[in-house]
């Protein structure tokens, strides 16, 4: 699965600690996330869809 | 309750002080029961929270504990060999001569606990390594 979480975080000026801190996570989870290791789970991806007022699938890809 | 700091702190006690007091310095010393304060004492490190406890955290304390009891699973296999090379199954095998050794549940542990924590702590470090490409704003 593909995200575009980095290129979000960064049009918003945010670190990877910020995001973390908006989302309750770790940078390291942040982090994981990004680079393709981690698939968040479904509240979690909800989380962020929010944070970013867009929905899940323009932030999340299935490749 | 105690704060995942200070958990993690008994645990290191336990292995650190507690076991070699239990070993050293009280008597009827046996190795399954300083064996046992090791293998408490792990658990409670590993076990214990981190200081953001999120779900990658506890997905990764999963796959680092079922990988490592495969893992010392095997290699209580492997001992087990080892301690049993002279053993006969027609010499020994009544009960009377000899019996089939193996490690203690606690020694199990306490390998399952080595492995789990080492690769706990590797990946979680991957995690925090960025990809090349990734520059931080402000960097």
């Amino acid at each position: 699965m593909s995200n575009r979480l980095r290129e979000l975080r960064a049009a918003r000026g945010w670190s990877q600690g910020d995001l973390a801190q908006h989302l309750g996570v770790s940078r390291q989870t942040v982090n994981a996330i990004e680079t393709g290791k981690y698939d968040p789970s479904l509240p979690l991806a909800f989380k962020i869809a929010r944070l970013f007022a867009r929905p899940i699938e323009e932030i999340f890809a299935d490749d | 309750m105690l704060s995942s700091r200070a958990t993690r702190r008994v645990g290191v006690a336990l292995v650190v002080v507690g076991a070699p007091v239990l070993h050293y310095a009280l008597p009827g010393a046996t190795w399954i029961r300083t064996s046992a304060a090791i293998a408490a004492g792990l658990m409670v490190v590993f076990f214990a929270k981190e200081a953001i406890d999120d779900e990658r955290v506890r997905s990764l304390k999963l796959r680092a504990i079922s990988a490592a009891f495969s893992v010392s699973f095997s290699l209580t296999l492997i001992v087990n060999w080892l301690l049993n090379r002279d053993f006969d199954p027609r010499r020994d095998f009544d009960g009377a001569t000899g019996t089939l050794r193996s490690i203690s549940a606690f020694d199990l542990i306490v390998m399952t606990m080595i492995v789990a924590l080492a690769l706990f702590h590797y990946w979680r470090r991957q995690d925090g390594v960025a990809a090349p490409d990734i520059v931080e704003p402000g960097a």
